[in-house]
Formats: C-alpha cells, sequence, structure tokens
C-alpha cells in the first residue's frame, strides 16, 4: 500500500517564534499592569471582532502584503531588499502623476497605465542599488537606504509644490480623477481591490518561481551561486532581474495605496511598510505564505489600533511584538531551543502535579 | 639519544577513514625531515596531530623524551611547534609587522609600539635573509613573500620545529630557491624543519631524511643521501597489480583540442603553462597529477567559468572563445566538477532541483508553454537515483541530507544522463564504495564506446591506468608527458607527478 | 559673517549626534558586526537618557542610564548574532523595529502621553571662560553642550584604541580574517562582544545627546535615520575612525547648511536631500571596488570548538 507522503516539509521555525512573541508579549503585557487576557481579547476583538475592524485589518494587510513579497522576492535570490519603502514612495509618485496628468481617459485604460507607471517606478528604483554594487562594487545596503530618504524628499517636494492640492492645508495631491481609481471591495469602505491585486500577485510570483525557468535560476542562484554559475546560469542577470520583479512589488505597494485606499498621494502615507515587509516576508518565506504573515501582522495592527483606547498600551507594542518576531526568526535555532527547553520545564511541572 | 619530536604508534580515523594507522615519526634539532606522500596518504592529518589541531585516537606524542599532551595549536605554539599552512593566516590589508605582531604585539605600557615592532621584525628579517620591507601591506606582497611573513611569525612566536604544509605548491622556481636557502639557515640555527611535499626532486634537494606515507600508513623512511628518486617514488605510489589489457580503442576525430593555451592567476602566476592536448571520440584521456597543478583551471577554462586564457581551444571544430557555459552545456559538454558541493549541487534544494540544474539549457523538461515539467522531472530524477543506486530513494529530501558518497554518485549520473560529446570528470568515484565506483567506471566505458571524449582527471592512479587510453601527467601547469597509458611503468609515472621528467 | 557662525553653530550641533553613533559604527563594523541596528541602539540610549534623567532629576545620571540601555540593546543583538549564529541584517533590522515600539509603547505607560515625554532636566550647555571671548569662533566654540566637547577627546580615543593598542588590532582582525584569531588561540567572539560594548556606550551617548543635550524631551523616532547616517558614514570614510568621522561631519554640516537656507530657498527638500546624494555619489563613484569593508563584516562565524 503505497502512502502520500507530504511534499513539502513544514518549517516549524515560524510557528515557535510566534508562540514565544506571543509569551513574551503577555510577560510585557503583564509588566505594564494589565492582564495578558484581557489584552489579546481586545486585539482579536479589535481585528475581527467588528466590519470596522476587518475593514481596518484589510487595509493594514494590503501594503503589508506586497512589500513582504517584494522582500521575499528578493531573499529567493539571496538579496535582502532594504530600499522597499523608497521604491513603493517612487511608484505611489509614478501613479498619481499619470493619474493627475492623464486627464479624460476611460478607466479600462487609465486603471492599467496608473498600474504601469506604479511598477516602473518602483523597480527603476530598485534596479539602481543592484546595478551600482554590480558595475562598482557599491555597498548595496548604504545606496538602498540612501534613496529611501531621496524618495521621501522628492515625493515631499512633489506634493507639497507641482502636485499639490491647492486648497488644502494638508500635504497631499489632488483626488485622483475616478478613471484612475481602484473599485472598491465592499460598499461605503475604504478598502480597494488592491488586495485582490496583491493576492493575485502572490499566485503569480509563486507559479513563476515553481513552474519556469527563470524562477528556477533565481532559487537555484540564491541555493547556491556557485553551482548556479557552473551550470550556466548568468548570475549577474539574475540578479537584476530578481530585484526588478521586487521593485515593481513594492512599486505596486504604494500605487495600490495612492489609488485604491487613498485617491491621491499623501506625505507620509507610509508608517515604514517598507521594513515592515522585511517582518512579513522572513516570517513567511514564500510568496504564498508571505499572504498568511501579512494578514497575521495585519490583524495584529488592526487589532492594536484598539489598544490606544482605554489602556495605557498602545497600537506601538504590536511594533513591539514585531520586533521580537523578527529577532526570534533571525536566530531559528534560538527559538527551537527556547521552545524545547520550555516544554521540557512545563513536562516537569506537570509530572510533579500529577 | 633522546629525540626532539617523537611520534609513536599514532592512529585517526575519521568515520570509515582510517587517515592514520600506527604512525612512527621522529625528528631533531638541526634537521630538515621531508613527509613525502600523494593526496589523501595521511602526511596533513599527521602533522595536524602534531599541531594539536586533531587527536590522535591512539598513540603518544613525546617532546625531548617527555610525553605531551597537545589539546589545542596555542598549545603547540606554547612548545614551540609552528605550522605554516597552505592558505595563509595573514590579514591581507594589515602591514608585515602588524600581522607578526597578532597576538603577542610588543607594549609600550599599554600601547601598540610599532617602532619596536618594526624593529623586530627586521632583525628577524635580516637575521635569517628573508628580505621583507616590514612596512608592506600583505595584500601588495606576492605569493612566496607572503610565505616568508608567515615564516617571520612563526619564528617571532617562538618556533623551534616548523611545518611547513606543501609550501612550494604556490612558488615559482626561483622562490622555492630563496625558501630552501631559508629552511638551510633555520637548520643552521638549530631549528627543526618537517617539510610536507609531493614533490620528488624538491626533497632529494632539500631534506636530511625522507618519511614516505601511503595510505594512511608509514610506508618508508630513510637518509635522503641514501636513496634515489625512483626508490621514493616507488615507496610513494607501491607496488600496483596491473590489470589485464583493455581493449583500446578511440577514434581520430578530436572533440576538444587545446593548443598553446596558458592561463596566468590574479596573482599573474602562470596556473597553465601552453597546454597541448587532444581529446578524441571514444577516448578516454587520463589526467595524472597531484592536486593543485594545474587540474581546477584545467577544468575551469574548459567550462568557460575562467575566460582569461590565451591559446586556442576547440570544441566540437569550433572555437569556445567568447561562449558562454550555458552554451557550452547545451552544445553537449558535461562536468563532473572536483568540488561537488560548491559547483555541483545545491546543497538546501531537493533531488528534483539538484536534478533539472543539468538539464534546464535545453527544453528538454519544458512543455510547448515553456513551463516546467515537473512531473517529468521527477520521474527522471527518481529512475536516476534507482539506476546509481543513491540512496536514500527519496526525491523530496534536500540533497544535503545524503552522505557524501550518494551526493557523487547523483552529480556522476546527471552528468552521464545528459549523453555529452564531451565529459570532464574530476575525480569522479570520490566518497564513493566499491560497488559504485565499479558502475560509475562501466557507465563511463559505455559513454566512451558511444563515442564521446571523456576527461578524466583522478588522484587513483589505479582508475586511471584501468580506463584511460592515453595519460597525461601534469605537473606545475605543464603537461609533463601524454602517451598511452600502456606505455607508462608506475614508477615513471610517480616520478613524473613529482616533477622530474624523463631524460 | 552672521551666517557663518549660525552654520558653525548648527554645525556643531547636527554633527555631535551622528558622530558619536558613527564612531560606534566604525569600531563594531572593525570587529565582524553589521551596524544596521546603531538606529535602535541610539534610539534606546535616547529614551534610556530621558528617563533617568526624570527619574533622579540629574542630567548626568540620565547620561548614565542611557549609555547603560545603548550597552545593553547592543549585547542583545551580538549575543543573537555570535551564539546563535543569528542573520546580521535582519537581526538588525529588528532590533530597531523592536526598539521603536518599546520606546513608544513605554512612552504611553510611564507619561501617559502620546509621541512625547515630559520635559525633563537637561545637560545645560557649558560656557568656556576664555574661548567664548575670542571673536567670532568664540561664538560657536565657546558656548556648547559638554557632550560636543567630549567629542574631539573621544574620537582621539578611539583612534588611539583602534590604531595603536594590542586589542585594536585583534579587533581589527577578527572583523577582516576571523580565522587568524582562532589559529593563534584567541577568541572572536571575545573581540565582538567588546566592540558591541564600546559600541553601545558611543551610541547610548549620542542619543543621549538628543534627548537630554540638543532638547529636553523624548519623542517617538527623535533619531530619524541618524544610525543609518551611520552606517553611511562609515562606509564613506572606508572603514576608518578618521574618515568616518569626517563623514559624519560632512552630514552635519550639509544638515546645518540645508536648515539655514530653508528659510531662503523655497524648495528645501533638495537641499535636505544633499547628504544623501553626495553619499551616494561618493560611494559609486572614488571607491573602485568595495575593497574597504572588513572582510567578514556581515557574516558569522562558528568559532572552533
Amino acid at each position: 500500500m503505497k502512502k502520500r507522503k507530504l511534499n513539502k516539509k513544514i518549517n516549524p521555525a515560524p510557528f515557535y517564534s510566534i508562540a514565544l512573541a506571543a509569551i513574551i508579549g503577555a510577560v510585557i503585557i503583564l509588566a505594564s499592569g494589565n492582564s495578558p487576557l484581557t489584552i489579546y481579547s481586545k486585539l482579536i476583538v479589535g481585528a475581527f471582532g467588528s466590519g470596522n475592524g476587518l475593514q481596518q485589518m484589510l487595509l493594514q494587510t494590503t501594503p503589508l502584503l506586497f512589500c513582504g513579497l517584494s522582500v521575499a522576492v528578493s531573499m529567493k535570490c539571496g538579496l535582502l531588499n532594504l530600499g522597499v519603502e523608497g521604491q513603493l514612495y517612487m511608484g505611489a509618485l509614478a501613479s498619481a502623476a499619470t493619474g493627475i496628468y492623464f486627464q479624460g481617459l476611460p478607466q479600462w485604460l487609465h486603471i492599467p497605465l496608473c498600474i504601469l507607471a506604479g511598477m516602473a517606478g518602483g523597480a527603476l528604483w530598485a534596479f539602481l542599488p543592484v546595478w551600482l554594487k554590480i558595475k562598482r562594487g557599491t555597498h548595496e545596503v548604504v545606496t538602498a537606504l540612501m534613496l529611501n530618504y531621496i524618495a521621501v524628499l522628492f515625493i515631499e517636494f512633489m506634493v507639497n509644490y507641482p502636485m499639490g492640492d491647492r486648497n488644502s492645508s494638508v500635504a497631499q495631491t489632488d483626488v485622483l480623477p475616478s478613471s484612475a481609481t481602484l473599485p472598491k471591495l465592499f460598499i461605503k469602505s475604504q478598502v480597494s481591490v488592491g488586495i485582490i491585486i496583491g493576492i493575485v500577485l502572490a499566485v503569480i510570483l509563486a507559479f513563476v518561481f515553481k513552474q519556469t525557468i527563470l524562477g528556477f535560476q533565481i532559487t537555484l542562484t540564491g541555493a547556491g551561486i556557485k553551482a548556479a554559475a557552473a551550470s550556466g546560469v548568468n548570475v549577474n542577470r539574475i540578479m537584476i532581474v530578481t530585484m526588478i520583479i521586487s521593485g515593481v512589488c513594492s512599486g505596486l505597494a504604494g500605487t495600490v495605496e495612492v489609488m485604491g485606499t487613498y485617491n491621491r498621494l499623501i506625505q507620509g502615507f507610509s508608517p515604514g511598510y517598507g521594513f515592515d515587509g522585511i517582518a512579513v516576508a522572513v516570517l513567511g518565506g514564500s510568496p504564498v505564505t508571505v499572504i498568511f504573515s501579512a494578514l497575521l501582522f495585519g490583524a495584529l495592527r488592526a487589532g492594536g489600533m484598539a489598544l490606544n483606547f482605554g489602556t495605557n498600551l498602545s497600537v506601538k507594542f504590536i511594533t513591539t511584538l514585531q520586533g521580537i518576531i523578527i529577532l526570534l526568526i533571525a536566530a531559528p535555532e534560538l527559538s527551537e531551543n527556547i521552545w524545547r527547553k520550555l516544554r521540557k520545564y512545563f513536562a516537569k511541572i506537570k509530572k510533579r502535579e500529577g | 639519544m633522546e629525540k626532539g619530536v617523537e611520534m609513536r604508534g599514532i592512529s585517526k580515523a575519521f568515520g570509515s577513514n582510517q587517515a592514520n594507522q600506527a604512525v612512527d615519526f621522529y625528528c631533531n634539532a638541526r634537521e630538515v625531515v621531508c613527509l613525502l606522500g600523494e593526496n589523501g596518504a595521511g602526511k596533513s592529518t599527521l602533522m595536524k596531530i602534531l599541531y594539536g589541531q586533531y587527536k590522535a585516537d591512539c598513540g603518544e606524542i613525546l617532546l625531548s623524551g617527555k610525553s605531551v599532551d597537545i589539546q589545542s595549536p596555542r598549545e603547540a605554539i606554547k612548545m614551540g611547534i609552528q605550522m605554516v599552512h597552505q592558505h595563509f593566516m595573514l590579514v591581507p590589508t594589515l602591514t608585515v609587522t602588524d600581522n607578526v605582531m597578532i597576538g603577542k604585539e610588543t607594549k609600550n605600557h599599554y600601547f601598540y609600539d610599532r617602532r619596536q615592532a618594526r624593529q623586530v621584525v627586521r632583525k628577524l628579517s635580516e637575521e635569517y635573509h628573508l628580505d621583507i620591507p616590514e612596512d608592506k601591506l600583505v595584500g601588495e606582497l606576492s605569493v612566496g613573500e607572503q610565505q616568508k611573513v608567515e615564516i617571520i611569525k612563526a619564528l617571532y612566536h617562538g618556533a623551534q620545529i616548523l611545518i611547513l604544509d606543501e609550501p612550494t605548491a604556490v612558488l615559482t622556481p626561483q622562490e622555492v630557491d630563496e625558501l630552501f636557502k631559508v629552511i638551510s639557515q633555520l637548520k643552521d640555527d638549530g631549528k627543526t624543519v618537517i617539510m610536507i611535499t609531493h614533490k620528488l626532486k624538491e626533497t632529494m634537494a632539500i631534506s636530511d631524511r625522507v618519511y614516505v606515507m601511503r595510505q594512511g600508513k608509514m610506508a618508508g623512511q630513510c637518509l635522503t643521501e641514501n636513496t634515489t628518486i625512483d626508490q621514493l617514488s616507488h615507496m610513494m605510489v607501491g607496488h600496483k597489480i596491473s590489470k589485464t589489457e583493455k581493449e583500446r580503442f578511440y577514434s581520430d576525430k578530436p572533440v576538444v583540442s587545446l593548443a598553446h593555451v596558458s592561463l596566468k592567476n590574479h596573482e599573474k602566476k602562470e596556473v597553465l603553462k601552453d597546454i597541448t592536448l587532444e581529446i578524441r571520440e571514444k577516448e578516454i584521456l587520463g589526467i595524472a597529477g597531484v592536486e593543485g597543478n594545474g587540474q581546477m583551471e584545467l577544468i575551469e577554462v574548459l567550462s568557460a567559468l575562467n575566460t582569461n586564457w590565451t591559446g586556442s581551444i576547440l570544441f566540437n571544430g569550433t572555437s569556445i572563445q567568447g561562449k558562454k557555459t550555458a552554451r557550452l552545456l547545451s552544445e553537449g559538454l558535461s562536468c563532473i566538477h572536483a568540488d561537488r558541493q560548491t559547483n555541483g549541487i545545491a546543497m538546501e534544494l531537493e533531488v528534483p532541483y539538484n536534478f533539472l540544474m543539468g538539464f534546464w539549457q535545453t527544453d528538454e523538461y519544458t512543455t510547448n508553454l515553456g513551463l516546467l515539467n515537473w512531473q517529468k522531472i521527477k520521474m527522471d530524477s527518481r529512475e536516476l537515483l534507482e539506476e546509481y543506486d543513491v540512496r536514500p530513494r527519496d526525491i523530496d529530501r534536500k540533497i544535503l541530507e545524503f552522505s557524501g558518497g550518494n551526493q557523487q554518485k547523483f552529480v556522476v549520473g546527471r552528468e552521464m544522463k545528459r549523453n555529452p560529446h564531451f565529459l570532464i570528470a574530476a575525480h569522479p568515484t570520490r566518497g564513493v564504495d566499491i560497488m559504485g565506483t565499479s558502475f560509475i567506471h562501466e557507465q563511463l566505458m559505455k559513454l566512451k564506446a558511444d563515442g564521446a571524449g571523456i576527461l578524466l582527471i583522478s588522484s587513483d592512479l589505479d582508475e586511471l591506468l584501468e580506463l584511460s587510453d592515453r595519460i597525461a601527467v601534469l605537473y606545475d601547469g605543464q603537461v609533463m608527458e601524454c602517451r598511452q597509458s600502456s606505455a607508462y611503468q608506475m614508477m615513471e609515472l610517480g616520478r613524473l607527478m613529482g616533477g622530474r621528467a624523463c631524460k | 559673517m552672521e551666517m557663518f557662525i549660525s552654520i558653525m553653530n548648527a554645525a556643531f550641533r547636527l554633527t555631535t549626534p551622528i558622530a558619536y553613533v558613527t564612531l560606534g559604527a566604525v569600531v563594531l563594523e572593525k570587529s565582524g558586526i553589521n551596524a544596521l541596528a546603531m538606529e535602535g541602539i541610539m534610539l534606546i540610549g535616547a529614551f534610556g537618557a530621558a528617563v533617568g534623567s526624570w527619574g533622579s532629576g540629574s542630567a548626568w545620571i540620565g547620561l548614565l542610564t542611557g549609555i547603560l540601555c545603548g550597552v545593553a540593546v547592543s549585547m542583545i543583538r551580538s549575543w543573537l548574532c555570535i551564539s546563535h549564529q543569528a542573520n546580521q541584517t535582519v537581526s538588525g533590522v529588528g532590533i530597531n523595529i523592536l526598539v521603536g515600539g518599546v520606546t513608544a509603547m513605554l512612552l504611553k505607560i510611564i507619561w501617559g502621553m502620546d509621541g512625547k515625554s515630559e520635559t525633563v532636566t537637561a545637560l545645560k550647555d557649558w560656557s568656556l571662560p576664555l574661548i567664548k571671548n575670542i571673536p567670532v569662533i568664540g561664538d560657536f566654540l565657546g558656548k556648547q553642550n559638554p557632550l560636543a566637547y567630549l567629542l574631539i577627546p573621544v574620537l582621539i580615543m578611539i583612534w588611539i584604541l583602534i590604531n595603536r593598542t594590542p586589542f585594536g588590532l585583534r579587533l581589527i582582525t577578527a572583523g577582516e580574517h576571523p580565522d587568524v584569531l582562532s589559529s593563534l588561540g584567541l577568541k572572536v567572539s571575545t573581540y565582538r562582544y567588546l566592540a558591541s560594548v564600546i559600541a553601545g556606550v558611543l551610541a547610548g551617548i549620542g542619543g543621549a545627546y538628543l534627548s537630554i543635550g540638543q532638547l529636553s524631551f523624548f519623542n517617538q523616532d527623535m533619531t530619524s535615520g541618524r544610525g543609518y547616517m551611520a552606517l553611511a558614514a562609515c562606509v564613506f570614510g572606508r572603514w576608518t575612525v578618521g574618515g568616518a568621522f569626517c563623514g559624519a561631519v560632512l552630514f552635519g554640516v550639509a544638515e546645518a547648511i540645508q536648515i539655514r537656507l530653508q528659510t531662503q530657498v523655497q524648495y528645501t527638500q533638495f537641499i535636505q536631500m544633499i547628504p544623501y546624494v553626495v553619499t551616494l555619489i561618493v560611494l559609486s563613484g572614488l571607491v573602485k571596488k568595495n575593497v574597504a569593508a572588513p572582510k567578514a563584516s556581515g557574516k558569522s562565524y562558528r568559532e572552533q570548538q
């Protein structure tokens, strides 16, 4: 009799990290004078307990999903994209400009055009660090970080002057014409079809990595750059292509926020999604599992907002949890060891009581 | 008379590999001893035990008659034993002086007194005629000069016994002469020098005594003045029973022709010198030679991983100049690389991915839409595991979960399955058991009969003699000799591999 | 002239925090651990200083607590990397996010306010008696924060430590070629931990300057990327103490000029971009092949047992 084997071994590390983070979080909650049960249930209710909460969750998840995909793609090739923040802003700018300056186009043309512009903006910003690294040996971490700041400042300029809304005191552009606005997912909600685009993108990326020769070359380069070169892969070209795809994802993060959530480009609209994307990607690992880690972080953020009212904790508690999760994932051996020790400890206590 | 350093009955095993078996060794002050042998003979292991890097399974070490327990290199250094490794322990961005001083810096109160340090280094340099400018960055020195820095460092840290691991492997002939002058000086100064080498001529030139190791055992020991190169090569290579003559056949049509191919490495040293070779259809050309004499570079050049060569290389009649690896692979080249874990497989990926590594350059495993046909890939992967007896028969495992021997069988199988017109096989049976080895040999003969040309690089002379139609001996980047394998005498092969040309 | 004095004044004030963190970054990078976590270490230093000053009423105690917090976080990060082979880049980013969250969270718990703490006792500027009377120079050199005055002695001390002591030589080796240290029987982890302590102290001082030197309160995310600027200055200075310091000065002066020009130029964002663009140009133009990075930086090292 043939047994069906599990094709993929599930990596337990992310689950250990989440579990440990929850425990550490409970300790922090206790130290702040609250009850972990109260706080955690507030989180859950905040995210899932109401229509508003669910919407907030989807709103938070969308940019996290794109940014997570961006970093996950780069990680497949053995690189870490630290420039996601700048890339998403450039994507936002490109799509907003295409939306505002090309008026009078029909929606079926305008929306794809804006999306393409957003993808290009992100792709360009991701291309620069890797190109400089290959051509001139420049430290790609610093170039990516510098480009983040340059992008943010450039958008600040654009949003305050050329593209700024004259009638508003807030630093933002005009509203995008309806031809360049993404349709909403539910009536009377801010959530747009952007999240659907994200999920579709994740599936497409997963497909590319699994089923195409390009995906194979990227995976091989990430797993062993010398073995890849020995089997004929042009590793420089693959690295550039990977970063461009990564940039497309980050560009889309900004694009979807502009065209879907806010319908305009607002200065500073990203509270650090670029770096959160690293957390999402590191926890998720591959394009499809990134969907779930993005949902997790999105739910945490939405729930976290509920903490702002009535408790002395704030949504920043969620940021703290995020940081803990990243640290635990960064040292996978550690999480497993701690988890094992805890299990032994609890088993001993049980034995003593029993 | 008390012996300076004595090792008695040393045995050491790594898993199933008995690296040293009941080895006896001794050396005294004012002596140069050469430890001679091929790759895998056990010389490095023995010296690493002396240097404290490994611990012997049994046996003892005596210093000046007293039994000692050397737990770590730091203890060995304290006892005056120093090793100059093949891969230098030097920091290229620091000066010679700084490199020598690390760990035992000359101090002025709490500060590092560079002026005093420079004087100390200069004095040592002059005393032993090493002539190294103490302020130069190590990265700017030639390899020979870097080696001298290592010697100064060893002397500064108080070495009485210096172990040199294949010191001449990376040197030009002039640098070798200089090194030997230094070794003589060290000997006159009362030091002991142990030189690990495979080079016969140099052994005869510099040593007082020679130890020959073979397959983990001490094959012989003699005074240099009482022996000859022939005797040494005989001891090194041993009495091998030659197998019955196999039918040698090959066509006249060349698959790969190299003409006057030379290659310089990034330190501007010539690692391939004027190589002219031909591999014909239905031929196995064996390359004999100790590792490090140009084999790696030859492989890299032929597979387009290194394109800085001069000369002419023709593959299937056309020059490979300007062609990329992927192109050559799709034109019928296959390569079993020497370092499989770096070049042959991707450790963290599962079997099907590693299988595809050999085939993605063509559309053998893509569907009409250009997508990967995983069903076919998995099926053929399973078949490969079956055919080459790779265990466990589980294609869902990552390749790092397989033992070295099984990994090797996998790589060999993959490359053979590509039905190449030209196969480069570097150490194809390394780590493989007897059954697997004989199966691989069978496949190689089959491939040859089908019309392919095979370049076989191996440190196993038995294998070379059994499989090759012709054998070329590579020494120091040059082809020493190339003729029918039946025309070689065992001793002659050993001599050629050690660098001594015939007549 | 007046503009010159005000720019120099601003330059001093703005360079000081960046310079401290940069020195810490150089020491850490040279030992073989990358300095991505400096942003978080600086932030916890700023926070710890504010809390210490608020709790004790003395700014100097605040400085001490700031330093202690910086060292603690630096050691945690290094412990993950050294003893548990954690990915240095991911753990660096993780520390930055964690500290950002923890400090903001504690802000609300301690002071009940969102985003900003109460005013705390700050280190008062010193007025150097003779120097302040020198025309022009005295106007900006004579009245600065004690931490600013401390900067130059600290710079000299760090330079001597790295370049003129056995410890410095071994630290450099740990970053360039850790095998060499191991082969001599020295432990690579010792030097990396010590480097982490030094980096923690320096970044802690830099952070403390922000909350109890330049200002007198803690603001959420008040480091605003200075930790990353420190990394850029380190790369700019080719991982040398002096060069990195010059990079930090470049950033400080550029920021000072930018603030001054803001009132005179309309599109200030381009002025603000100057330090970042300059860094980019310098990195891609002048540095030929990335030969300057400590070879072992960013890679974890398994100590030979």
